[in-house]
């Protein structure tokens, strides 16, 4: 048996404080004696003032811990399993995408998934191996058709989450691929509560199980900003969406170029969205920031930044000689900057000085 | 004794006949005010001999023992013992802590001090009644004469209590303190204060009286029935306890309860005094009558 949310067992603590309760506290009725100086006298070395009294039977206390026992149980969600031993291939389908960013399940929907997957990995059969595809806009294998449970762990291990969303047709094609003729082969897809992801996009000639990860979101976050300059003022919009269930509220927090310039309450019903405009920010503002002081399951969305265009084209030479991903980051960091035009050189092969001959 | 004085306490006819033939008996000879029944210290005129002394000058030429001088050549002088009324005085505890029992310490204790009045005022002694708890709240100047009974009764039955007030032996030490003379004192009280009832009782000692202590205990106090969580409120004082009665706390209350008694009957032997305890529920008609003689009280 397992619990789905172990973390409710904590509530067993409860159990304590009423205990505590009656021993230290018990419920006394009043009786009129002609003097209690013989009392007082008996009960100084048997009870020794002692704040506690010995715990007796009492149906009360019973009932009362029962009900919390059963409140316990109720909320970690007690469940049978039984070990799936599955003889055949296994295809496991992690999605990495931005919705597994969620906390809703601790310590996060992605975290939650590896530990499935590592689970699969261990309950694998002798002479069954067993894939790995990592699942996001751009799904890609990250370990094929191993035996191997110690690989399979290092590369489940090694999946982080990203902020794309998840491209399930196209990591559905790849299990098809590593499904080895002749084998067979089960595929489980283990995605976030509400990615989408319901049904099959495609048929395929295997089992296919949707791990749907998390339950229902508390998600307000910024889904746009921008910023321009407008005559003598700058103007910038933000947008607030509300990915949940249920209506949310926050405050905005507007920072320009580092100082706080505006904080506004904003009220959002479940699936829609608001937006923000500020039409008077002073000119030459450079970087405006906006957050929202709310916590709820996901992080990741209540901070957003903005480059306000002033207008001027700046020409950038961008000298490398660094890996092609991080000149790749940079690149992207500095086309999302209007105002930029961007020149690249690359240095390899040829000397740093030369640059001086290069007219910018 | 009329028919309805007899009815205040409940007593017969028969059983007062009984208490005729009954004498409070004091241990050393008292003096008294006036010419009574008792032996007194101081030497009188009766016919009872009590001892020779040298003659002085000034002594009565009539009371000089000739013939001792016939033979010994020396003047002596012929003391007798004086036969003298005594004033006995009840002290009734009426604070709130005798209200409990059944029957009640207070009536228990009322009848105790009609049965001493009675049988006092039968035998020509004068008898006071004082009711106390932490002073003294009612008086009864001494009364004598078997006439003066149904008075003494009357006053003993409508002798209110002292309300709030906690027992506290320092009404005896007040009242033994500025002496009311020799005789009888005779303490009616369930003795359960922590105030400094030794001294009370010394001080009736040294104002000249011989002291009897009758202590008075309900059955619920000598053999508590209650067991379980309680919130033990003081009749008196309003203090509270909070225990859980069990048998071993019931076992420890016996041990303090049977020290406590230890400690009154110690000291009351170690002054000269004498000690009863009388349990509420047992009949005080006989019973009491036996103990009362048998400790030394009655005679």
């Amino acid at each position: 048996m397992i619990l789905l949310a172990p973390v409710a067992v904590g509530l067993a603590a409860v159990g304590v404080p009423i205990v505590l309760m009656y021993v230290l506290k018990l419920r006394r009725r009043e009786h009129m004696v002609s003097s209690t100086l013989l009392w007082r006298r008996a009960i100084d070395d048997v009870q020794a003032n002692a704040p506690w009294q010995r715990l007796r039977p009492n149906l009360l206390l019973l009932l009362q811990l029962l009900a919390l026992c059963a409140l316990v149980l109720a909320l970690a969600g007690p469940a049978y399993t039984h070990a799936q031993t599955f003889n055949g291939d296994l295809v496991v389908i992690i999605d990495e995408s931005y919705g597994m960013q969620a906390h809703d399940v601790a310590p996060s929907r992605f975290a939650v998934a590896l530990a499935r997957a590592r689970v699969l990995a261990g309950q694998l059969g002798s002479g069954n191996v067993m894939s790995v595809i990592a699942m996001s806009s751009l799904p890609r294998p990250v370990i094929a058709e191993s035996s191997d449970q110690a690989a399979i762990i290092r590369a489940i291990d090694g999946l982080r989450v990203g902020v794309t969303s998840p491209n399930f047709l196209t990591a559905l094609g790849e299990a098809a691929s590593l499904a080895r003729s002749g084998e067979s082969t089960r595929v489980v897809v283990m995605t976030s509560h509400d990615s989408g992801i319901t049904g099959l996009p495609m048929a395929v000639p295997f089992p296919v199980e949707i791990d749907r990860i998390g339950g229902r979101l508390r998600d307000l976050g910024i889904t746009a900003i921008s910023a321009g300059v407008s005559g003598v003022h700058t103007e910038a919009l933000v947008r607030v969406s509300n990915f949940g269930a249920r209506a949310a509220h926050s405050d905005l927090e507007l920072y320009a170029d580092g100082q706080l310039a505006d904080v506004r309450p904003v009220d959002v019903p479940p699936g829609q969205e608001r937006n923000l405009f500020w039409t008077h920010l002073p000119t030459g503002l450079r970087q405006l920031r906006a957050h929202l002081s709310l916590t709820d399951d996901f992080a990741g969305d209540k901070t957003a930044w903005a480059i306000v265009g002033s207008g001027k084209v700046r020409r950038v030479l961008l000298v490398s000689r660094a890996s092609a991903a991080a000149e790749y980051f940079l690149q992207t960091a500095l086309a999302l900057d209007p105002s930029v035009r961007l020149a690249m050189v690359h240095t390899s092969g040829q000397r740093v000085r030369l640059l001086s001959l290069i007219h910018i | 004794m009329s028919t309805d004085q007899e009815a205040l306490f409940g007593f017969d006819g028969a059983f007062l006949r009984k208490l005729e033939r009954l004498a409070l008996m004091n241990r050393r000879p008292l003096p008294g005010p006036s010419m009574g029944p008792r032996r007194s210290p101081r030497h009188g005129a009766s016919v009872e001999f009590a001892d020779f002394r040298d003659y002085a000058d000034g002594d009565d030429f009539r009371r000089i023992d000739w013939n001792a001088y016939a033979r010994l050549d020396r003047l002596f002088l012929r003391l007798y013992s004086a036969e003298e009324m005594t004033t006995v005085t009840i002290f009734l505890d009426r604070s709130r802590s005798m209200d409990f029992g059944e029957p009640s310490k207070a009536l228990v204790s009322a009848q105790l001090a009609a049965i001493f009045s009675f049988i006092a005022l039968h035998n020509y002694d004068r008898v006071a009644i004082a009711g106390w708890a932490d002073k003294i709240h009612s008086y009864l100047p001494a009364q004598s004469g078997k006439a003066t009974i149904p008075a003494v009764w009357r006053h003993i039955a409508a002798m209110p209590p002292a309300g709030k007030a906690r027992t506290d032996a320092a009404a005896l030490y007040e009242h033994g303190r500025y002496g009311h003379g020799p005789g009888l004192s005779i303490v009616l009280s369930d003795l359960l204060t922590d105030s400094d009832w030794r001294s009370g009782l010394l001080a009736l000692q040294r104002g000249g009286s011989e002291v009897s202590v009758v202590q008075v205990l309900a059955r619920e106090e000598l053999e508590p029935d209650v067991r379980g969580d309680w919130k033990l409120v003081d009749a008196e004082s309003g203090a509270e306890v909070e225990v859980t009665i069990s048998p071993r706390v019931i076992r420890r209350y016996q041990e303090e309860l049977t020290a406590h008694v230890e400690a009154i009957k110690v000291f009351c032997r170690r002054h000269g005094m004498a000690f009863l305890q009388v349990p509420t529920h047992i009949s005080i008609t006989d019973a009491v009558i036996g103990s009362l003689r048998t400790v030394g009280i009655l005679a």
